[in-house]
């Protein structure tokens, strides 16, 4: 009988009784042979040395251990995945193990499936997030670096224009003209790179206006009669007449998605022509859809390049100038007012790529913002400029000579401005951000809360900065500043903001 | 003299605590995860300085996000706890400080060290930049697969469990 029970029953189960120094004193042979009569359970597996952290009873209730799922392998490779039972008696243990390995190594198999899939969720949602920190320090990596080659490159271009009315013999001239061309570039590039930072934080805003849309053209076309001229290179304009002249949109994004295309098309062609195509396909009541085409006759794109023309930091040819980035951006911009960009290129007979955009028909305002407002050049006006760049200083103060309509007065710190408007009035102050100790936008915030007199409290604000932040204009608004100058800009455009502020007091 | 000493490895699956394992016992390595079910157990034999022979009993559990969900007759007899957690995977190290305050309160006079392992898969810095700012205090960075500061962990273990 128990032979039969030894086969039949107990085939799965391994019975052992220990003396209290470990000898087996007992055991049946259902499996691990090895473990036999008066060997010690110490040299069977490390596992049973738990059994020397097990306490003696302290009563006979509490003298069980279970140990579940327990791996049992032997050195002869034999491996039996068991429940382990322990009862500790005054002086014996007697163990019992129940070998579960196939029952267990089917359970293994679902859990092996549900955690390699909550492994490989949660390392992708790591891997995310380390992505879009990278993301983010490199967009907040070239808005900063924007904003410290911005201020140089601004007083750069400010000098230059002023160099330029000068007096210059030859030479002179046509040196500032290639140096003038060369901060043009690179402004441009920094441009084209904090305008992509933008695109990929989410941040980028087209800014909608009523604009003329064939002015804008012909404004183009003119523009590169010149640069073409310079390769000797054939400039055709086919501008459609059908065309409506007053529209809505950006037209400074437009601007720039035909100045891209054009300036790629000139950069890969060195003879025969450069055609800008415009026309209108679609006229509806509240919009037109409009196909631009540029064309040239340059080297042409190999097909494979194709689908990787629109890619960033690509140039499909490596004599190539620029950042890499033009048509990347055009393809972007193209996207965000909702158009469509397409290519066909030959090798050695040259490229066309086609963009169609829907733009809306012009909106009634109360205000037409492209109109020119002039300075009362009867008046004079008595201006602070808060900077503390020396050379931001000179350039600020030779443009307001320039007018002759402005007297001038120059800190270089917050707390001297605060000092100087409480004791002078101003029609206005411009303001840089970056100031040492309180910065301009704490200085704006301080005008409009603290004063009662309103000639302070009422201080037309302009804020020149190159920290060109996606929201700077809401920053700058809610400390209380009437209106942001990105550096670098241009003389006409300085002129124009503060004319506009300077008019809006005088209402 | 010999001792004896029961080392147990807990912490979420996937985290490598049997590659750890299997590095300081076999000095192997393998790329392919293969869960572990339940417990296995295998003995090191190691020569202290201080003339100690002790057998280090490495308990390697199964993973579990928290440790009251496993299994607690694998802790019981601990004379040391690895509480490992990946940092590669954020899920498992983000919620570690309650699993410590219950390792303390349970066992309150045993040791327990803090491992993330994988280390070979992430920016150092990066990384303990972010164990910062989940407030994790960690006491090895490993790496299992090039075996990274693994042997100076169970090192330091077991001196500190012999003196």
């Amino acid at each position: 009988m128990a032979e039969f029970n030894e086969k039949r029953f107990y085939k799965n189960v391994k019975f052992i009784s220990l003396t209290k120094d470990g000898i087996i004193s007992n055991t049946n042979t259902s499996f691990f042979p090895s473990w036999k009569k008066g060997t010690s359970i110490y040299d069977a597996h490390p596992f049973f040395e738990i059994l020397k952290t097990l306490e003696k009873p302290s009563n006979s209730k509490e003298n069980q251990y279970t140990f579940p799922c327990v791996h049992l392998n032997q050195q002869d490779a034999s491996h039996k995945i068991c429940d382990i039972s322990i009862e500790v008696e005054e002086n014996e243990i007697n163990i019992s193990i129940f070998d579960y390995t196939r029952a267990y190594n089917d359970l293994n198999k679902v859990s092996q499936e549900r955690n390699e899939s909550i492994i490989k969720s949660q390392e992708l949602a790591f891997t995310n997030k380390l992505l879009l920190e990278k993301e983010a320090f490199k967009n907040e990596f070239i808005a900063n670096i924007n904003h410290e080659i911005s201020t140089p490159v601004s007083s750069i271009q400010g000098f230059l224009e002023l160099l330029e009315k000068t007096k210059l013999d030859y030479e002179q001239e046509e040196l500032i003209k290639i140096i003038k061309k060369e901060s043009q570039h690179l402004k441009r590039i920094f441009s084209d790179m904090l305008d992509l930072s933008k695109i990929e934080l989410g941040s980028f805003q087209l800014t909608e206006e009523n604009f003329d849309l064939v002015d804008l053209l012909e404004s183009i076309s003119s523009s590169y009669t010149h640069i073409t001229k310079e390769k000797a290179l054939k400039f055709i304009v086919d501008i459609d007449p059908k065309i409506t002249k007053s529209m809505y949109g950006d037209k400074t994004r437009i601007y720039q998605i035909i100045n891209n295309l054009l300036n790629n098309s000139i950069k890969y062609t060195e003879d025969g022509f450069i055609k800008l195509t415009v026309k209108r396909i679609e006229g509806k009541s509240n919009k037109q859809k409009i196909k631009i085409e540029i064309e040239d006759s340059g080297i042409g794109i190999e097909k494979e390049n194709l689908s990787s023309i629109f890619l960033a930091f690509t140039q499909h040819n490596e004599n190539g100038e620029g950042s890499g980035l033009g048509l990347h951006i055009v393809s972007k911009l193209t996207s965000l007012m909702g158009g469509s960009i397409n290519v066909e290129s030959t090798i050695n007979e040259g490229s066309k790529f086609t963009v169609e955009l829907k733009i809306k028909h012009e909106q009634e305002t109360t205000e037409d913002s492209s109109k020119k407002i002039q300075l009362n050049k009867q008046k004079k006006y008595r201006v602070i400029v808060v900077e503390n760049k020396l050379t931001t200083q000179y350039l600020i103060m030779k443009l307001l000579l320039n007018e002759g309509v402005f007297f001038i007065d120059v800190v270089s710190t917050a707390e001297e401005a605060i000092k100087a408007i409480e004791n002078r009035k101003y029609d206005l102050m411009i303001l840089d951000i970056k100031l040492p100790g309180m910065d301009g936008f704490n200085l704006a915030k301080t005008i409009r809360e603290k004063y009662s007199d309103s000639f302070i409290k009422e201080l037309p604000i302009i804020a020149v900065s190159a920290l060109n932040t996606p929201n700077i204009k809401n920053i700058c608004a809610s400390n209380g500043i009437d209106s942001f100058l990105a550096k670098p800009f241009t003389q006409e455009l300085f002129i124009q903001k503060i004319a506009k502020l300077l008019n809006r007091r005088a209402k | 003299m010999k001792l004896s000493k029961k080392i147990t490895l807990i912490g979420p699956f996937g985290v490598g605590k049997t590659s750890l394992f299997r590095r300081y016992i076999d000095d192997e390595f393998s790329e392919d995860y293969k869960s572990t079910l339940g417990v296995q157990i295998q003995k090191k034999v190691i020569q202290l300085d201080n003339g100690v022979e002790l057998s280090l009993i490495l308990w390697d559990t199964e993973g579990h996000m928290e440790i009251s969900e496993g299994r607690s007759a694998y802790l019981m007899g601990s004379h040391c706890f690895i509480y490992v957690f990946d940092l590669t995977r954020l899920d498992t190290y983000k919620n570690i400080n309650p699993q410590l305050e219950f390792l303390s309160k349970n066992f309150p006079n045993i040791p327990v060290k803090v491992v993330g392992n994988k280390l070979d898969s992430v920016f150092k810095t990066k990384a303990i930049e972010s164990l910062k700012e989940q407030n994790v205090n960690f006491d090895f960075l490993t790496s299992a697969k090039t075996g990274l500061d693994v042997e100076t962990l169970f090192n330091e273990i077991a001196v500190q469990l012999t003196n």
